[in-house]
């Protein structure tokens, strides 16, 4: 595991010095900010005329910008994933990677794992969205911790940034995973001592969802490139595959009935999330179902790695 | 150490490597030579735990390359003929990267102190995308030592060096080869000349030929030949050196010199001179020719040629 992380490291800093990264995170964060700004915009203008076309007005919620997250991520992930083991094939460091003293499973976590927490530095932006909501739901009550929570947040994004911008890598992580986990511990306090505002133990749900969405977008990623040594094809694949998983195996559902249905609506990645932990229920078989992709595409990795000494 | 055994590996249906026998010990530096092809590269990887062999054994550092791969791995110092390197890491980055792969503590002193070995101390924190080609082979070469291998094998370790460099490059690899065992792959014959204490000879996949660079030369000729240059009656000259004792093979060469040769141990050099001189002849010019390693190398990897060697090594 420990080779793992170093590949991870290595990784995640590569991610830094890239322009195709700072355009995924810039596309990703510009599309959520504008989304984010309509659906408020949207809720104060419904509020304001009493009711929308659809009936009363309603307070808007994470959701949207969960779905849009995920929408995102089908776009974008191909384009993080794409180069982590065709480039390296290119460049013919593979071969100093397999003759390294690690084991080909450790390269295929490895490089998994540096993808999945630049992907998290992205999601940790998107904190902002729920602490901003629960503002706006809960005028007056509580207005000066929240005004706080918001600025620490900003502040400790604003560090991590600085810190992996300028090569401080490893404190940058330190202030991502520090991030992450008091977010966590604040979203499960305020589920339980719960005052007017969003709902946080839907976001809470919602935020688990999307990290194993994106768990199993890159172990699918990563072991998609590992088949190519061409990062374009790679890519194309991996969109393909990606579309075909969240959108088209719903569509297939839709025109199948009895078991087939079943059997496709289980496969359907979407639905998964937007069934589930969109709507607050975190169950074992949604669990189960990203958990196996995942391994599904860190295996693919692996077998493809190492079926490359055979050829 | 490096114990080859009937190493065999097939492409497919073509047979790259048959049935390869060697070894190495440790304080030798091993020369690998062999024209585009000869499938040394093929050899290398196998031994450096890249790729399995289909058939055989190779045991390096004492560990065998397929059921202990990673025991090797640890062990072998590799310099792949692509050196490849992150261009967008610095110099120190990219070792420090590959010592914390290997688990050194300290890595990034220990990064500090390859670069040094290398002459590249004052490179550290440029980027390697930024350093010329001679350069990044040294950061490769850097690379393969950072955690003092007990095997060190390097595949074509001194192209696209300057002739300075080169010579740097050398004497760090026989520095090295003084107590590790070294094998190395090259196509420039004088490199394994001054460097190998070994060299073996392959082509399409096989060892032609085995022994120090010296022992190789004196065998493939099998006796010494002589050139001679003289002033006088050409056309009678080889008349004349027939009759001498020991002499064989008089040729008149195109230059105006003859040149003819004697067994190893019957100098017949001053019975020459003495005749020659003798006969009315100005004597200008008498010269050993040696065959150089690039005639041996080729004449070894011609296609139609019976093997001369003293061990039978490796032929089916």
């Amino acid at each position: 595991m420990r080779n793992a992380w170093v590949i991870a490291r290595r990784e995640y800093n590569h991610y830094f010095s890239t322009t195709v990264s700072y355009s995924v995170a810039l596309t990703i964060l510009f599309v959520l900010g504008a989304i984010f700004f309509l659906v408020l915009n949207q809720a104060i203008q419904n509020a304001f005329n009493g009711g929308s076309t659809a009936g009363a007005a309603v307070a808007p919620d994470i959701k949207v910008i969960a779905v849009w997250f995920t929408i995102m991520s089908v776009l974008t992930v191909p384009a993080l994933t794409m180069r982590l083991i065709s480039d390296e094939n290119r460049m013919g460091t593979l071969e100093l990677l397999l003759t390294a003293p690690l084991q080909d499973w450790e390269l295929i976590v490895g490089k998994w794992l540096g993808a999945l927490l630049f992907l998290l530095t992205i999601l940790a932006v998107t904190l902002v969205y729920p602490i901003i909501l629960n503002i706006y739901e809960t005028p007056g009550t509580n207005l000066q911790w929240q005004v706080l929570s918001l600025i620490i947040l900003s502040i400790a994004l604003i560090a991590m940034f600085w810190n992996l911008v300028i090569g401080e890598r490893l404190r940058g992580l330190f202030i991502l995973f520090g991030i992450w986990i008091v977010a966590i511990i604040a979203a499960i306090l305020l589920y339980k001592f719960t005052v007017p505002g969003i709902d946080w133990g839907l976001t809470l749900s919602i935020y688990i969802g999307l990290f194993l969405v994106c768990a199993a977008f890159l172990a699918i990623g990563v072991g998609m490139s590992s088949l190519f040594s061409n990062q374009i094809a790679a890519f194309i694949v991996t969109i393909l595959a990606f579309v075909f998983l969240w959108w088209i195996l719903g569509f297939i559902t839709e025109f199948t009935q009895g078991i087939a249905s079943g059997i496709f609506g289980y496969l359907d990645m979407g639905s998964h999330f937007n069934n589930d932990f969109i709507a607050g229920t975190i169950d074992l078989p949604d669990l189960i179902y990203y958990l196996s992709l995942t391994a599904l595409g860190l295996f693919i990795g692996t077998t493809a790695v190492e079926s490359r000494r055979w050829s | 150490m490096i114990r080859v055994e009937n190493l065999t590996k097939d492409y497919g249906s073509r047979r790259a490597i048959s049935g390869l026998n060697f070894e190495a010990e440790q304080g030798e530096v091993v020369g690998f030579l062999g024209p585009n092809g000869a499938e040394e590269t093929t050899t290398i990887r196998i031994l450096t735990g890249y790729m399995p062999p289909t058939d055989g054994t190779a045991i390096v550092a004492g560990y065998d390359v397929v059921n202990e791969s990673l025991e090797v791995r640890r062990r072998v110092g590799y310099l792949p003929e692509t050196v490849p390197l992150y261009t967008d890491m610095t110099a120190v980055d990219y070792l420090q990267f590959m010592a914390d792969l290997r688990h050194i503590p300290h890595s990034k002193d220990r990064a500090y102190e390859a670069l040094k070995t290398v002459g590249l101390e004052n490179r550290a924190e440029s980027y390697i995308g930024s350093l010329s080609k001679g350069m990044r082979q040294r950061v490769g070469l850097a690379q393969a030592l950072i955690h003092q291998p007990e095997v060190l094998i390097l595949d074509e370790p001194t192209i696209g060096l300057d002739p300075a460099q080169v010579v740097e490059v050398r004497n760090v690899i026989k520095d090295i080869g003084k107590q590790r065992t070294v094998l190395l792959s090259t196509h420039i014959l004088s490199e394994a000349q001054q460097i190998c204490d070994r060299v073996l000879i392959i082509n399409k996949g096989k060892i032609v030929a085995e022994d120090t660079p010296e022992n190789l030369q004196s065998r493939l000729t099998g006796s010494e030949r002589v050139s001679l240059l003289v002033r006088g009656e050409m056309d009678e000259l080889p008349k004349v050196l027939n009759k001498i004792k020991g002499v064989q093979r008089v040729e008149s060469m195109p230059n105006g010199s003859v040149e003819f040769q004697f067994a190893p141990g019957q100098d017949v050099r001053p019975e020459v001179a003495k005749t020659v001189i003798e006969a009315g002849y100005d004597l200008l010019e008498m010269r050993p020719v040696g065959m150089s390693l690039e005639e041996i190398f080729l004449e070894l990897t011609r296609e139609d040629r019976p093997v001369r060697r003293n061990k039978s090594r490796g032929e089916p």
